[in-house]
């Protein structure tokens, strides 16, 4: 099944760089909330908390789209990361922004209180165009939205570890030789990581 | 007295779920049955949490990997360019849609330009969307 997948992204990829309009379109259909959900679960939650709109991450996200420029698919794993990084940059650039020119305590204060009013319009951002438009992974939202929250909810060293290793793709070594352990502590470490979310998802 | 209480046997589920998933790490895929059987006093909730695991992993794998339904169910249709439908030679598209593709058609019997919309295959059976369809036809 990859291997197709492979073949079809690296054709609708090359078509984009060459200024396909329809080949875009669909690229941004089939990897926009995947890639919305990669930064999602990237992104620590204090820098979450201040996202006030999520429309800014779906433009970021056609911005890093048609910033295909040298860009070679390999792979799956590495396209959708690219991608998720890409956004991620662009967000952090504007939050920089927004930090720089709105520094009012107030508005903070009253941002950190409806946290779940963000998590909500984050989920709206997250809503297929058309509502009828099937995907598997659109269909998987709650799904989603659930394991975004069990992970909000680890120490700070499980979620890393969580994310290295499912997110980013990395070995134990690699993850290992990042953080100054031995591959076997990065083992034990993700599995109590991963025990500890299996008790916080569907409960938060 | 050392009784086991709730915090006891949390952490012993925890320990358990913990050694799943480090066996599965190594590439080894124990039996869950065979496994939730070495722990009778927790059973079903040992199992309720590897289920989680599960859900966990296919999450994550579904994220870097996309599903070729996702491609299906966004797939750009230009077949019908340069095919006749009954009295309409479809000659390009002219507009996409979440619901489907909206051709430029040339109609031989009146000799007119019209619009042909056609929905995706995936939507044919879905009959929210063909009612939606049918209402939007009956309105232009």
């Amino acid at each position: 099944m990859g291997h197709k997948v492979d073949q079809k992204t690296r054709r609708l990829v090359a078509l984009a760089k060459d200024g396909d309009e329809p080949a875009l379109e669909q690229l941004c259909a089939v990897y926009g909330s995947r890639v919305l959900w990669l930064v999602r679960l990237r992104m620590g939650k204090e820098i979450r908390s201040r996202l006030e709109s999520m429309d800014l991450v779906q433009d970021v996200l056609f911005c890093a789209l048609r910033d295909l420029g040298n860009f070679t698919y390999n792979n799956e794993g590495d396209f959708v990361r690219w991608l998720a990084t890409i956004a991620e940059n662009r967000l952090r650039d504007n939050l920089d922004k927004l930090h720089a020119e709105k520094r009012d305590i107030r508005r903070e204060v009253r941002l950190n209180t409806h946290r779940s009013t963000l998590e909500e319009s984050f989920a709206a951002a997250l809503e297929p165009i058309d509502a009828t438009t099937p995907s598997a992974i659109i269909s998987k939202r709650e799904e989603f939205d659930k394991l975004a929250r069990a992970i909000d909810t680890l120490k700070p060293e499980y979620r890393e570890v969580i994310v290295l290793t499912k997110v980013e793709g990395l070995s134990y070594k690699e993850i290992g030789d990042k953080l100054g352990r031995s591959a076997d502590a990065v083992r034990m470490l993700f599995s109590r990581a991963m025990a500890a979310l299996t008790g916080a998802f569907g409960v938060v | 007295m050392a009784k086991p209480n709730g915090d006891n046997q949390d952490k012993s589920i925890e320990d358990a779920v913990q050694q799943f998933v480090h066996t599965r790490s190594h590439g080894q895929e124990p039996d869950i049955d065979e496994f939730v059987k070495q722990y009778p006093e927790f059973e079903s909730q040992l199992r309720q949490r590897l289920q989680n695991l599960d859900k966990i992993d296919a999450l994550f794998d579904s994220l870097v990997q996309a599903d070729e339904e996702d491609f299906e169910a966004t797939a750009i249709n230009d077949d019908l360019v340069g095919q006749k439908l009954r009295d309409f030679e479809i000659v390009k598209v002219i507009g996409r849609g979440g619901m489907g593709v909206v051709y430029l058609a040339h109609d031989t019997r009146l000799k007119r330009s019209v619009a042909v919309k056609s929905i995706p295959a995936s939507l044919a059976d879905d009959t929210t969307a063909r009612m939606r369809f049918k209402r939007e036809g009956t309105s232009l």
